[in-house]
């Protein structure tokens, strides 16, 4: 203050105001007079088969628990790893190609040039001038294994990411070194069983990254959504569509949440995470009650930041909780809907398949998430981009396959199937922020895939982007 | 040509250089007995084109040849006269055709390319002469280009075939006859090497590349660069079927795209058979006409303007308005507050740093002078030396004192207010201060405005300009002619005393020193009255500080004070002023900085006593309360003031600087981690220590890797250089790691380095065993030193011969006890801080000795004859401080030591005590240079700093990236990729600076693209100067994920993605597995960096800019810094560096033999130095002009008048009549060490500096709390957070690590214990501090939120690891997350309590 | 009012000279450097008796002691 009256222009946020920002109260739709809902007359058929809440972790055993805080954690890490393991050689298990698997540390028994089957976490990936050099690792021990350039195989070698679990059946060496013959991934059988037809059609609506409380935040797009949802459609064609919706997944990033990346602050139109959650809730209290919805965190959810996330910090996500037609979820989860299973995951691991696998991108996620049905992971790269929790058991291994795998969290729209699974990336609620404009990452909001469950395939996808402020 | 030095500069000059000569002849001596690496001194003196070319490349007795070549012809026709000269064998016989056509090729074009220092012709990996087997078998010239040459340079590139043709035909060589083959695999590989390696700048059409493989009379190929295979495989004479990066570059980026270029040379040089050249330039101008279009234009904004109505406004209000107007305060230097390090004032507020214009003589550039109260009573968190992130006009400074400024006004807790001008005062106050009213002066110079082009600010009223004022008037009105900051002759001054009626002693002491000597208040009252000048400053109060409302009110209670009144010549002034203490009226007290007590009458009742002179003070300004005060719109108090006022006054306080801590000072020695004393490789024998003694005691046997020698006589083999059997200089050993065999060095030559037997690469070293007991005693015995406790080595050597050094080296240093840096020198490093005039009795010398430096004049002239006259410092002289000279005084003993007992040559130095260095040289060397510039001690000072002048720290900056490196730039609105040599070539208006080219002119409109790490965001911003440099001698590269690479010196700073924020590393410093940010398409990508490979430079410049703004720019997609000011810089006695110097112990992949050695330079030239410190002022005092100019916010570039060393350049008077503004009592006085030093965990730092915050009055302690948390606290708690989730793992006994735990639970290599690198307490650390930062000061509850979710984050974490068992109850409602669940959800959740 | 001075011609150049230097100075003049400065032409009594009638006058004032300036 000079004394005088001069007041200097504040390029910085003011004082905090007192909520100057809307939280949907007004919101409130109510559907649409004599709409009906076939829906509503169906026994809803659904069960969480997995939930990470549901797995009872124990903490691991360490030898002298005495001070030392670093031993359990090492030990946890390591475990999980262990399970990884297991788990992946069960599935291998499963393909009946595949002979009888041996320890590594038992290679050195093994006659020179006689064939071997292993199964490790991939330690390291080279390459050479005349092909690949892997390392893998089992409880046993390491080896090498070289894969010729021009094997057949060798194209696999891409795929690979690391500490992700394969099989390579070869010839050992002698010195530390398996000459592949041939390179399995987990990967999912190319047929499957079919399902019971069902006596009615149900849909799902699946959707993710919603990222309430952002400055870009659809929300014209979403109000008509919801709109949609109570029976303001257009054709008949759509009221079919509405009227058999009997489930929605939204898979994470439900909010856009506080403090997720520097500068956010500018970002945000609700710049309070309790508050975000309540905008959430006054928004889904509109979709019609017979709607089942199942809710999973993701990176911006208030949720523990490192995968898998069981489930939401109640105290700041209370309002969703009190949802009634809300199930909360675990990222990741799978829910059975009529006998048909639904993978669901926020899909951070996506960045990693992006950054390790040659020719991935973030426009194309359902191709990386093919890539982790192979590996049958959601994120196995440690240390990568995605933060893992040091729990005893690996939880984001794909133990079983499912009809339908869906994850978020890149904001592009698009699937495809792989062996008979449904592979669907669900896009966004967000229009393209400054930072994605400045780096061309062109998101796909406000687009509603709708899947038949019976098929677990898609139905229709409708959109709501011309409401979407800059799309 | 006049002459560049007067005749002492010249002596001064010459008497170093005979100093110079005496330590090279010494170290040349003891070079010659062959006990290190090389044979010579590895330290060449800088020195002109032609003595670099021949140092650089050769052939020995070049350089003559080369000087009297370009003086007869030019440097292009020289260029082939030298190779007519070496292939006529001139210089002597190289063995084959083959090495005769590589020298010419590598001596021509290092000419071409002004051989400036460093490794010209890295790019050239071979010249082979082959055989056109597919033709007519007849014999061509083939030149190699090596690795990823990448553009060395387009026109480097094609002048290196136009002299390979040259070559060839001088040898009488055929053309190379390319068959379909060769031209098609080129067409593919140049096709293939843009869509899947790097985009070329110029993508020639495959037509293009057959015309020129076609016509191009030598053969450009080259080694593979990239894992990428082409179709046309096998082609004969082409070794690789992978892309051949260099050459390609050479074809495309050079001879295509350079051709124009080329043309020329082909003129100038007359050398035919490339007219096809020429007709591609011609049809590819006839061509281009057509395509060219226009550029975006940029729209001016129409400026609208308002028409106004006319109001009345008084002087100040009107110039507060512009002023707000025109200059915003800069927040940027508070985005980011350290835990530890205070903010001192928010931007431009009132009560923060007063900007007071001047140099004193502790300053140079990007320098800030402050009283040393200043510094205590800032709880001594600055101390001489410390730097500081400013608000302007620069982005940082280091701080000097200056004792003829003010100090802070503080409040104290008794209640009075006290100004704090000298050092005893504020030791007295320090413990009492309850408020910091003002903070102080802050001396910044006009060359800083100058230099960073800032509008200046209005100046706040003071000493030197009252005092200007005054002279002025004396001249106008009574016409006497005086001068300030001189002594005046007694004449005028008894004159002008007579009719001004004051004593002429006073006023001639006056005129003298303005900035010490003062009127007394009833003086300073009748000088502005007789002389109509303002009233003196220091009697001038903060009356703008206070609103006229609030003066309204003051003169009310002071109406109803007892006042005592008195008189000087009949000029009433008040002597003693009580008035009742009501807190309103004592606060405006505050604020206008009236010193004032309180007291106690007999009635118990407290008041507030102000004395002589400070009544005065108070009152004249009033009219002694003759006249009401009468506040009015758009008039500040100093207009209503001088309206209504007989007596004047000017605005002390217009102009406030922000400024923060940024790092503290230093002045270390510096020592490896783990320190080292010698060079030489231990492996695990000597424990985790490294000790070869304890190696050698546990008469163990050590395996590392090592180069050994043999002796040609007697056959003795080990890692000594001379053979301690017979005595002769041994031979190295090249060994072939495949079948385990070694060759002596003559041997391998013939092989050309390869095994006979299996082909494969020799190496100079191999994984040999050896004996530290037995070496040790040798050792000890050669020496005879014995008693040493430890000799710390290295576990393995980094550098590219793994070339140990002697042990006795080693041994001389532990009983020196000091410490080796990896190159083999011994050094020093200190906070540069400036200095441009010095007392002797300041820094330790006596008169005589300085006499006999050659100081015989003090600044002003007179005989140098007390200790305490001021002494303008030559440019080459350094004070160290004490820490410097104690340890150079050991070096100096080392060095002699090691000159009697190791190299049996007389003791040097024989230095008992520091004193006995003065006289003795230095290298000064800045990390980012290799070059390293002589100093000479003339003493020391108590401070934590190096002192020397401005354009000795000037002569040691730069830092480059190679010329290929790719920049993100936008030209003329249209964003583009292009190499820093294209940008280099996109600036016109080139000058020589330190040993670089630096170019300010951009030709087209260009900006850089930088990142700016708070918002981000990417952001445009304008660039200041392009630099090419000659190159270091090796760069740094970095291979991260997703196949990106890029590289850079080997010391300078990138960001690196740490703890959830950027933070500035030394590329060196960066290990494998760290982050970094990546621009991939725009979008900031953090990756992985996977390998860190020293390499060898490819081309003889690197290249750097300045942008303006941000600290770094966009290169090959990554952010970098580009510059990194406040760095220390290191001190070396020069004798230690040219005898213990080796390029054997840098850190390289191969060792290149014509790699650049460190260079150093002998003579100061100002004009070859950084060019900041061009401008520097020189004056005495600012002229009254200047002041005037600051009330018009003129740009400093219309201020004409004042001096800077630029107008001096090319002069004499560069080197010497340099002056200061302001002098300083002491230049150690002051805090010696920075607070923060000394501090202690996080909670403690931050606690001591938030109470620091939350005394000074231009800080709002709760910003303070809140940018600490968002700056510093949460990014590492986040940062933690998630790098904990991504951790390695490390094998506690051989440090192995893992990207993952091992299955086994145990390393597989050594069976060793597994554990985190990150560990749990890491992320917890600064939570408590967190939680009481929040609890304690408001901050918005975003960030509140922040903390609270990160606490929730990292307990969810540990969860199962640790069941619930880590809680501590502390009570839930006195938790501050707690209560805010509580209150946003009206129930407790009970479980985060956490902590 | 009729005033009926005694024309001193002398005194009168004298105060023109003092109101002169006054008026071109435009600033207080101590009495010493109005004396000095117009010691060639007038005597110092003639300046101090000039300076005098000039206060007496109310053509100059004496903003401080000794020192003169035009009102
Ligand atoms: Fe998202
Ligand atoms: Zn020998
Ligand atoms: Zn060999
Ligand atoms: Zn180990």
């Amino acid at each position: 203050d000079y004394g005088i009256p001069i007041a200097y222009v504040e390029e910085e946020v003011p004082e905090e105001e007192t909520r100057s920002y809307s939280v949907y109260s007004d919101v409130q739709i109510t559907p649409k007079e004599n709409f009906h809902y076939l829906a509503a007359e169906i026994e809803g058929d659904y069960a969480i088969v997995f939930d990470v809440r549901n797995v009872k972790l124990n903490p691991p055993r360490v030898k002298n628990t005495s001070g030392k805080e670093g031993e359990p954690l090492v030990e946890a890490y390591r475990s999980m790893f262990g399970s990884r393991l297991r788990k992946m050689r069960r599935i291998f298990r499963e393909n009946p190609e595949i002979g009888g698997i041996i320890d590594i540390g038992k290679l050195s028994y093994i006659k020179p040039d006689d064939e071997v089957t292993v199964v490790g976490l991939v330690n390291s990936k080279k390459e050479t001038s005349k092909g690949y050099v892997l390392e893998i690792e089992d409880a046993t021990g390491m080896v090498k294994v070289f894969v010729n350039r021009d094997h057949e195989d060798s194209k696999k070698v891409m795929e690979i990411m690391h500490d992700s679990v394969i099989a390579v059946t070869g010839r050992y060496s002698g010195r530390g070194m398996i000459f592949a013959e041939k390179i399995y991934l987990p990967d999912v059988p190319k047929f499957r069983g079919k399902h019971e037809p069902l006596k009615e059609k149900v849909y799902a609506v699946l959707l993710s990254d919603i990222h309430v409380g952002s400055k870009k935040f659809c929300e014209e797009a979403f109000i008509k959504f919801l709109d949609w949802l109570n029976g303001d459609v257009e054709n008949e064609a759509h009221a079919e569509l509405v009227s058999r919706i009997k489930y929605m997944i939204i898979a994470g990033d439900v909010v856009d949440g506080i403090g997720i990346y520097p500068g956010q602050y500018d970002e945000l139109a609700i710049p309070d995470i309790f508050d975000q959650y309540e905008a959430l809730a006054n928004l889904l209290r509109n979709v019609p009650k017979h709607i089942r919805m199942f809710i999973g965190p993701g990176n911006h959810d208030a949720a523990r930041t490192a995968v898998p996330q069981p489930g939401f910090y109640e105290e700041y996500a209370r309002p969703i909780f009190r949802l009634k037609n809300a199930t909360i979820i675990s990222n990741p989860a799978v829910i059975r809907l009529h006998g048909r299973d639904f993978l669901v995951a926020h899909g951070r691991g996506i960045e990693d398949v992006v950054s390790e696998i040659p020719n991935r991108s973030h426009h194309r996620p359902a191709e990386a998430m093919v890539n982790l049905l192979k590996l049958r992971h959601l994120a196995p790269t440690f240390g990568g981009k995605v933060p893992i929790a040091p729990d005893p058991d690996d939880l984001l291994v794909i133990e079983s396959v499912p009809d339908l795998f869906q994850a978020g969290h890149v904001h592009v729209l698009e699937y495809r199937i792989y062996n008979g699974v449904f592979v669907i990336n669900t896009g966004t609620w967000q229009a393209q922020t400054e930072f994605q404009k400045m780096v061309n990452i062109v998101p796909t909001p406000a687009r509603v895939p709708i899947i038949d469950v019976e098929t677990a395939r898609l139905r229709a996808v409708i959109r709501f982007d011309q409401f979407c402020e800059g799309v | 040509m006049t002459e560049l030095y007067s005749p002492e500069m010249k002596a001064y000059f010459e008497s170093l250089q005979r100093e110079i000569d005496r330590a090279y002849e010494i170290a040349r001596r003891a070079r010659s007995q062959g006990k290190d690496p090389s044979l010579d001194v590895e330290v060449p003196q800088a020195t002109d084109m032609a003595g670099r070319v021949e140092s650089l490349v050769g052939p020995p007795g070049v350089a003559e040849r080369i000087r009297a070549l370009v003086k007869e012809y030019g440097k292009e026709i020289a260029a082939l006269k030298i190779v007519d000269e070496i292939i006529d064998g001139k210089f002597g016989d190289f063995g084959s055709k083959e090495k005769y056509a590589e020298q010419a090729v590598r001596t021509a074009l290092a000419i071409l390319t002004e051989g400036i220092v460093s490794a010209p012709l890295e790019g050239i990996a071979d010249v082979k002469i082959k055989r056109n087997e597919w033709a007519d078998n007849s014999e061509y010239l083939a030149l190699y280009y090596a690795g990823p040459i990448r553009s060395s340079g387009g026109t480097a590139q094609a002048l290196s075939v136009l002299v390979g043709d040259y070559v060839r035909r001088k040898l009488g060589l055929d053309r190379f006859k390319p068959s379909e083959k060769h031209v098609e695999r080129m067409v593919e590989e140049v096709d293939l090497y843009h869509r899947t390696v790097s985009r070329l700048q110029y993508h020639p059409e495959a037509d293009e590349v057959r015309l020129a493989m076609k016509n191009i009379p030598i053969e450009i190929t080259g080694e593979e660069t990239d894992k990428v295979e082409v179709s046309h495989r096998n082609v004969p004479g082409v070794e690789t079927n992978h892309l051949r990066g260099g050459a390609i570059l050479v074809l495309a980026e050079g001879v295509l795209q350079k051709a124009k270029k080329l043309v020329k040379y082909i003129d100038k040089m007359g050398i035919d058979g490339w007219e096809w050249i020429k007709e591609f330039v011609e049809a590819k101008e006839s061509g281009e006409a057509e395509e060219k279009h226009s550029a975006g234009s940029t729209a001016e904004e129409a400026g609208g303007e308002v028409i106004k109505e006319k109001v009345e406004k008084g002087f100040y209000y009107e110039l507060y308005e512009r002023f707000k107007a025109n200059i915003a305060p800069n927040k940027k230097y508070t985005k980011e507050i350290i835990g530890g390090r205070p903010l001192f004032a928010e931007p431009s507020t009132n009560g923060g740093f007063r900007l007071r214009y001047g140099r004193s003589r502790v300053s140079g550039f990007a320098t800030w002078s402050v009283n040393p109260a200043t510094m205590l009573l800032l709880d001594e968190f600055i101390a001489i030396g410390t730097q500081m992130k400013t608000e302007r006009p620069g982005k940082g400074c280091v701080v000097t004192p200056a004792t003829t400024i003010e100090g802070p006004v503080v409040k104290l807790k008794n209640g009075s207010v006290v100004k704090v001008d000298d050092y005893e005062t504020a030791l007295k106050v320090r413990n009492e201060v309850e408020e910091i009213l003002y903070v102080g002066d802050a001396l910044v110079n006009f060359g800083d405005f100058f230099e960073n082009n800032q509008t200046l600010l209005p100046a706040n009223y003071v000493e030197e300009w009252w005092v200007q004022e005054l002279v002025r008037a004396m001249a106008e009105t009574y016409e006497v002619e005086l001068k300030p900051f001189e002594e005046n002759s007694r004449e005028a001054v008894e004159e002008a005393a007579e009719y001004i009626e004051i004593d002429p002693d006073f006023l001639w002491n006056l005129l003298r020193d303005p900035l010490r000597v003062r009127p007394s208040v009833e003086e300073a009252i009748h000088l502005s009255k007789v002389l109509d000048i303002p009233l003196h400053p220091y009697y001038t109060l903060y009356w703008n500080t206070l609103k006229p409302e609030e003066v309204e009110e003051l003169q009310k209670a002071l109406l109803k004070a007892q006042i005592e009144w008195d008189e000087f010549r009949k000029i009433k002034f008040a002597r003693k002023v009580i008035v009742d203490n009501d807190a309103k009226i004592k606060r405006y007290l505050e604020l206008l900085g009236l010193p004032h007590r309180l007291e106690r009458t007999e009635d118990r009742k407290k008041v507030i006593v102000v004395d002589y002179p400070w009544a005065a003070a108070l009152l004249t300004p009033l009219g002694n309360l003759g006249w009401e005060f009468r506040a009015k719109p758009f008039f500040t108090v100093i207009d209503i003031i001088n309206e209504n006022n007989g007596i004047k006054l000017r605005d002390r306080g217009i102009s406030w600087l922000g400024a923060r801590m940024g790092r503290p000072e230093k002045a270390k020695e510096r020592r490896m981690k783990p320190p080292v004393q010698v060079l030489f490789p231990i492996g695990l024998a000597g424990g985790s220590s490294r000790d070869i003694k304890k190696a050698a005691e546990g008469g163990k046997v050590a395996s590392v890797e090592i180069a050994f020698f043999k002796c040609p006589k007697c056959g003795h083999v080990g890692p000594e250089h001379l053979c301690p059997v017979c005595g002769t200089r041994k031979e190295l050993l090249w060994h072939c790691p495949r079948c385990n065999v070694d060759y002596p060095e003559g041997e391998a030559e013939e092989f050309d380095f390869r095994c006979p037997k299996c082909e494969v690469e020799l190496k100079p070293y191999a994984k040999r065993t050896i004996k530290p007991s037995e070496l040790l005693r040798q050792a000890m015995d050669n020496v005879k030193v014995y008693g040493i406790d430890r000799l710390k080595g290295v576990q393995g050597m980094t550098s590219g011969y793994k070339m140990a050094e002697p042990l006795e080296k080693g041994i001389l240093r532990v009983k020196n006890d000091i410490y080796v840096f990896k190159d083999g020198t011994i050094r020093f490093d200190a906070t540069d801080a400036p200095i441009t005039h010095f007392k002797p009795k300041e820094i330790g010398v006596s008169v005589e000795k300085l006499r006999e430096l050659g100081y015989t004049h003090d600044f002003e002239g007179k005989p140098l004859e007390r200790d305490d006259q001021i002494v303008e410092l030559k440019v080459q002289d350094v004070i160290l401080s004490y820490e410097a000279g104690k340890y150079l005084l050991k070096v100096a003993r080392f060095v002699d030591d090691l000159l009697e007992k190791f190299y049996g040559l007389p003791r040097f130095y024989n230095a008992e005590k520091m004193e006995d260095l003065i006289g003795h040289l230095v290298i000064g060397l800045a990390p980012h240079t290799s070059a390293g510039i002589i100093g000479r001690i003339i003493g020391f000072s108590d401070v934590l700093v190096g002192y020397a002048h401005p354009y000795y720290h000037a002569a040691k900056r730069r830092n480059c990236f190679p010329g290929d490196t790719r920049i993100l730039v936008q030209i003329n609105g249209r964003p583009v990729r292009i190499t820093l040599r294209e940008l280099y070539d996109l600036f016109d208006d080139e000058s020589y600076e330190n040993m670089a080219y630096v170019r300010r002119k951009p030709k087209v409109d260009v900006k850089v693209y930088s990142f700016d790490p708070e918002s981000g965001k990417v952001v445009l911003t304008d660039i200041e100067e392009v630099i090419k440099a000659p190159s270091t001698d090796h760069l740094i590269r970095f291979e991260l994920e997703l196949g990106r690479s890029f590289e850079t010196t080997v010391d300078h700073p990138v960001l690196v993605y740490e703890d959830g924020k950027f933070v500035e590393k030394r590329a060196f410093e960066v290990k494998e597995g760290e982050v970094m940010g990546i621009i991939i398409g725009g979008e900031l990508n953090l990756l992985r960096v996977e390998q860190v490979r020293y390499v060898k430079p490819r081309d003889n410049f690197v290249f750097s800019l300045n942008a303006k703004m941000y600290h770094n720019v966009i290169i090959n997609e990554n952010i970098i810094t580009h510059q990194c000011d406040g760095d220390e810089d290191s001190v070396m006695l020069l004798l230690d560096v040219l005898l213990n110097f080796s390029r054997y112990y840098l850190p390289e992949k191969r060792g290149g033999k014509m790699d650049a050695p460190l260079v150093v330079t002998t003579r100061l030239d100002p004009r070859e130095v950084d060019s900041e410190v061009h401008n520097m002022d020189v004056v005495r005092y600012y002229p009254l002009e200047f002041y005037k100019a600051t009330y018009e916010l003129k740009s400093p570039k219309e201020v004409k008048v004042i001096e800077r060393v630029e107008d001096r350049l090319g002069k004499p008077e560069m080197y010497e009549g340099i002056k200061f503004t302001h002098d300083t009592d002491d230049i150690g006085l002051g805090p010696k060490m920075s607070l923060y030093k000394q501090l202690g965990d996080m909670e403690e730092k931050v606690e001591k500096q938030l109470a620091l915050a939350e005394r000074i009055r231009a800080v709002d302690e709760h910003h303070v709390a809140e940018t600490i948390l968002n700056s510093h606290i949460i990014p590492d708690l986040r940062g933690n957070l998630r790098s904990f989730t991504r951790q390695e793992f490390r094998c506690v006994k051989c440090n192995t690590k893992y990207r993952r735990p091992p299955m086994s639970g145990t390393c597989p290599k050594c069976g060793g214990k597994i554990v985190l690198t990150v560990s749990k307490g890491a992320i917890e650390k600064y939570l408590s501090t967190a939680k009481m930062l929040v609890t304690k000061y408001n901050v918005p509850s975003y960030t509140k939120q922040r903390i609270c979710m990160t606490e929730k984050d990292i307990r969810t974490l540990f969860e199962t690891v640790f069941p619930e068992k880590q809680r501590t109850l502390m009570g839930f409602s006195a938790d501050i997350c707690e209560r805010m669940i509580q209150e946003r959800t009206g129930s407790s959740n009970g479980a985060s309590g956490y902590l | 009012e009729e005033e009926k001075p005694e024309e001193n011609p002398e005194l009168e150049k004298a105060k023109k000279a003092v109101m002169d230097l006054l008026k071109e100075k435009a600033k207080p003049l101590s009495h010493r450097f109005i004396v000095k400065k117009l010691s060639q032409e007038f005597s110092e009594e003639l300046i101090e008796e000039a300076i005098t009638r000039l206060l007496a006058e109310g053509e100059i004032y004496e903003p401080e002691t000794g020192y003169y300036e035009p009102l």
